[in-house]
């Protein structure tokens, strides 16, 4: 975990199996707030961010040399991988 | 006869629809008795919007444990510690909901009615704030179980 800070500077959609598409807006702040396997997450205050299937999991979001890769459920404690990865526009606070 | 027949139906329909209804104080009404939730803890609104389905009124539950009904046009809180927290309601296709509670924050649920091969369930989604201070206007106060 770190102080890091990134702002979102473009909204983007990104899409998982079997779950309804998630939003990212534009201008959130996002916290870094660990790392995993595949790549850092951060989670904003901004926005609800949820991977909605059956069920509903509040969600993280996963990093990978500026690409988002996929979602960390905290709570689960599992990775729920993007059909593709996503790029993303970050600026750093 | 037989367009009275068809309007007596509906009529019929209507009524029955409406009575399963939340018939509490406004949101607004309601807001100026609320107490603001205290330092340690975080506040989790629930509300149901849809009357589609309105026969079919769940308990919900919080860490399994019964906080109150999922009444359409109906909204109700709960103060917790901040932590992990499920949201669950009883029908008999159970959809959850997983989230985290911060000190201090406020959650909007929103109760969303699906409908099933053999009977209507409800599903807890976790929604923005901002979305659900606008939504949560539509509803009236139906209380927690806890009496909050």
């Amino acid at each position: 975990m770190s102080d890091e800070r990134l702002i979102l500077q473009e909204p983007a959609v990104i899409r998982v199996t079997n779950a309804a598409k998630i939003e990212l807006k534009a201008n959130t702040v996002w916290n870094h707030i660990g790392q995993i396997d595949q790549g850092d997450v951060y989670r904003t205050c901004d926005q609800v961010v949820v991977v909605n299937s059956f069920d509903v999991f509040e969600a993280a979001i996963v990093v990978s040399e500026s690409n988002l890769v996929g979602f960390y459920l905290p709570i689960e404690k599992s990775f729920v991988e993007a059909k593709q990865p996503t790029a993303l526009q970050f600026t750093t606070e | 006869m037989l367009k009275k027949k068809l309007l007596g139906i509906i009529g019929a329909i209507s009524l029955f629809a409406m009575t399963g209804c939340a018939s509490g104080p406004t949101f607004s009404e309601h807001a100026e008795t609320m107490q603001p939730v205290s330092a340690e803890n975080g506040r989790i609104y629930i509300y149901r919007v849809a009357t589609l389905g309105a026969a079919v009124q769940p308990k919900v539950r919080l860490n399994d444990v019964e906080v109150g009904k999922a009444a359409p046009k109906g909204f109700f809180y709960v103060d917790r510690p901040a932590g992990n927290y499920e949201v669950a309601a009883s029908t008999e296709a159970e959809r959850n909901l997983s989230m985290t509670l911060e000190a201090g924050e406020e959650k909007y649920v929103r109760l969303e009615m699906k409908m099933g091969l053999f009977a209507g369930h409800v599903k807890p989604v976790l929604v923005d704030a901002e979305v659900g201070r606008e939504e949560i206007q539509k509803t009236k106060y139906i209380g927690a179980v806890d009496g909050t």
